[in-house]
């Protein structure tokens, strides 16, 4: 499978374009489109980078609070960088696929699945720190 | 240069900005691991540098072309979420090995 560059900017050249699982089937949609869900994945590169950026702070620093609750804080916020790293490309793939097909953008569940996590070890480090 | 939206340009800056808080935290990271895993705390942050030197030649390139190119992003935002996964288990094994 090759795609043409079809904006048609002088070095025209065939090359087959990766993952087929994508290109192998479909037509290009609006650039702008191909754009957004770009950025959107980038978005979720960012939030689990912010997750792992949390989960390293909350293993350095020192609270208050039991070792063994930084530890299993820390973890969750790393497993959670983890499927915002996973499911961002997922995500991308499932997207422009779709957009290329010319189906509906299918849904996740992943941004409810953090937001729940997040919320609760918000509120027990909360708690842990007051009591500590 | 027909970029209607700018999406162009909002998504290689987009990619600049991602690059580099991916480089950032790399450094970062093995700068607080490096005592617990040695050498292989480096490999994170090789990755994130391939990838900032990856996002600025493709950056340069799509800047010189006449038009934007159809997006392609497909193996670089592989390795992306690959440095990021890579990152993470890092910071997991030293967590963990403490």
């Amino acid at each position: 499978v090759t795609g043409a560059d079809d904006q048609g900017d002088g070095d025209t050249v065939e090359r087959p374009r990766w993952p087929r699982r994508v290109y192998g089937d479909g037509s290009d949609p609006d650039y702008r489109f191909s754009f957004a869900n770009e950025r959107t994945f980038l978005a979720w590169i960012r939030t689990g980078l912010a997750m792992l950026a949390a989960g390293l702070a909350l293993d350095v620093v020192n609270l208050s609070v039991p070792d063994v609750l930084q530890t299993v804080g820390a973890s969750a916020l790393l497993g959670l960088g983890l499927l915002c790293a996973v499911t961002a490309w997922l995500r991308w793939v499932a997207s422009e696929s779709a957009m290329r097909r010319s189906r509906p953008l299918p849904g996740f569940g992943s941004s409810m699945v953090v937001c729940a996590v997040l919320v609760a070890l918000a509120l027990t480090m909360a708690v842990a720190v007051w009591l500590g | 240069v027909d970029d209607r939206g700018a999406s162009a340009e909002r998504t290689a800056l987009a990619w600049l900005r991602t690059s580099l808080s991916a480089l950032g935290t790399a450094a970062v990271l093995t700068r607080l691991t490096v005592h617990d895993l040695g050498p292989g705390a480096f490999v994170s942050l090789a990755l994130a540098g391939l990838l900032t030197t990856w996002t600025f030649v493709d950056g340069r390139r799509a800047r010189s072309g006449p038009r934007p190119r159809p997006a392609r992003p497909a193996a670089r935002a592989a390795t992306l979420s690959l440095a990021v996964v890579a990152m993470i288990f890092t910071e997991l094994a030293a967590l963990l090995t403490r």
